[in-house]
């Protein structure tokens, strides 16, 4: 997919918010995150349908996991370090609590769970994983700090009764 | 109350004393009753009791692996469990791997007691590598540790071509202090060199070791062979600037330098004999003094 567009995604986007914020700050409530993504997946649905809409929840993840890589983590060739980095900056951000359940860097399989997590923790019990944009940004942190690309799935989540989210995540053949 | 019919009355009954069964029998079978296969819902929640069950015995005798496929709040409980027990097995392979900055914070007491093992644990490594890395006698590198620097230097100077020097420095005369004066004041004399070679204008990165009775080798990264001679004759002048003191006698120590400077397919062997050489040279034609190998 061309990124040539209009919307092209930039960490400046993001903005200075020390400035543009001086008295409300750099934080707001989960709810006004999860309004906002619930929103958006209600009408891309009605638009694009299911499939697509977690496709691009998916890719939409992807694209903000690599720039969340490049500006909040140090790159190191160490998982442990790089798992310990991660842990430290989902924590501080309030994105969620990153536990390793198995990781196997030969096999390229990994197995992670989010406790507390950011999109879905906390929701009404439904009969499918809401996760597709943690996907997709998990996937591209392992991508961007191995080099080499990687599915990942949610298995378990909040909405699926488990309480926590569990991805399973393969380096791509 | 309404009248349950008999037939009815007959399946509760089986029902109840098959989930019963679930919960409090050693063994049970897999399938549920054949009268209840058909009773809307009961195949699945005998299902999902079932696999709940296998997966509590199996963390109970050890097995974290089993697949809990069922959804739901008590499936789900367990799967956290496993999650957390999973991790902390991570956890536990990463501690033994060296990683001591593993911390568990989801385990109530264990979680204290675990990680002020891993502190422990982490305190009592650096105790036995400082050990393991350090001459008793003067407190600097011993050989081995020496060693190991320095093929990580050769590895480096290979990798990024960068140059490096190493220095040979051997005291002396001094079996002659040692004879004359006791080994405790040759003991002296080895601690006092040291403190010279501390106090010399070392820089971060240059590092030393003593690898023989009275024989220290340095390595200076990044630095070519005009440079190291620079740094030995001030080593050279600092030692025999002040005297040695032991129980209240003075005595005046001096050392013999030779220096090589790394070559692309040099060994640890190599460079540190081209260096020996050059301090047998420094020996042979007077001693206290630096020489080179070009
Ligand atoms: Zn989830």
């Amino acid at each position: 997919m061309s990124n040539d567009n209009k919307y092209k995604f930039s960490w400046d986007l993001l903005g200075d918010i020390k400035a543009g914020r001086p008295n409300l700050g750099n934080t707001t409530r989960v709810e006004v995150y999860r309004l906002l993504q619930f929103a958006f997946r209600d009408v891309i649905e009605q638009h694009v349908g299911t499939e697509e809409t977690d496709k691009i929840f998916y890719e939409a993840g992807a694209l903000a996991g690599k720039e969340f890589y490049s500006h909040m983590l140090t790159p190191t060739t160490d998982l442990n370090e790089f798992v310990r980095q991660l842990q430290e900056v989902l924590r501080d951000l309030g994105i969620g609590i990153l536990r390793v359940e198995q990781a196997d860097m030969v096999k390229g399989e990994i197995v992670l769970t989010v406790s507390e997590d950011l999109d879905c923790s906390g929701l009404p019990e439904l009969d499918y994983e809401v996760c597709s944009y943690d996907e997709g940004f998990i996937s591209a942190l392992l991508e961007s700090f191995s080099g080499i690309k990687f599915t990942v799935k949610e298995v378990d989540c909040w909405c699926t009764g488990d309480r926590t989210c569990r991805f399973s995540a393969k380096a791509d053949a | 109350m309404a009248q349950i019919p008999e037939k009815s009355q007959e399946l509760l009954n089986l029902a109840i004393e098959n989930l019963q069964g679930l919960l409090t029998d050693r063994t049970v079978s897999p399938e549920p009753p054949k009268e209840l296969a058909t009773v809307n819902g009961f195949p699945q929640l005998h299902a999902t009791l079932l696999e709940v069950r296998t997966a509590i015995m199996g963390f109970a005798s050890g097995d974290l692996g089993c697949q809990i496929t069922k959804k739901g709040f008590l499936p789900g409980s367990i799967k956290a469990l496993q999650a957390s027990l999973n991790h902390l097995t991570w956890q536990t392979k990463m501690i033994a791997s060296g990683d001591f900055t593993q911390r568990v914070d989801f385990m109530g007491d264990f979680s204290e007691s675990f990680n002020s093992m891993v502190t422990l644990l982490d305190e009592s490594m650096r105790k036995l590598e400082l050990i393991a890395h350090t001459d008793p006698l003067t407190g600097s590198n011993n050989r081995g540790y020496f060693m190991q620097l320095l093929a990580a230097e050769l590895e480096r100077a290979k990798r990024y071509g960068h140059l490096f020097t190493v220095l040979m420095l051997d005291l002396d005369h001094f079996k002659r202090v040692n004879d004359s004066r006791g080994h405790a004041a040759g003991d002296e004399a080895l601690r006092y060199l040291c403190r010279v070679l501390q106090t010399s204008g070392l820089r971060k990165t240059d590092f030393f070791g003593r690898i023989g009775g009275e024989e220290f080798a340095l390595v200076f990264p990044e630095t070519g062979i005009e440079g190291a001679a620079e740094a030995a004759e001030k080593v050279r002048d600092n030692l025999k600037e002040t005297a040695v003191i032991h129980e209240g006698q003075e005595f005046f120590i001096t050392a013999s330098i030779g220096i090589s400077e790394w070559r692309f397919d040099d060994t640890q062997e190599t460079l540190l004999t081209r260096a020996d050489q050059a301090m047998y040279r420094a020996k042979e034609t007077g001693r206290d003094r630096v020489c080179l190998s070009r």
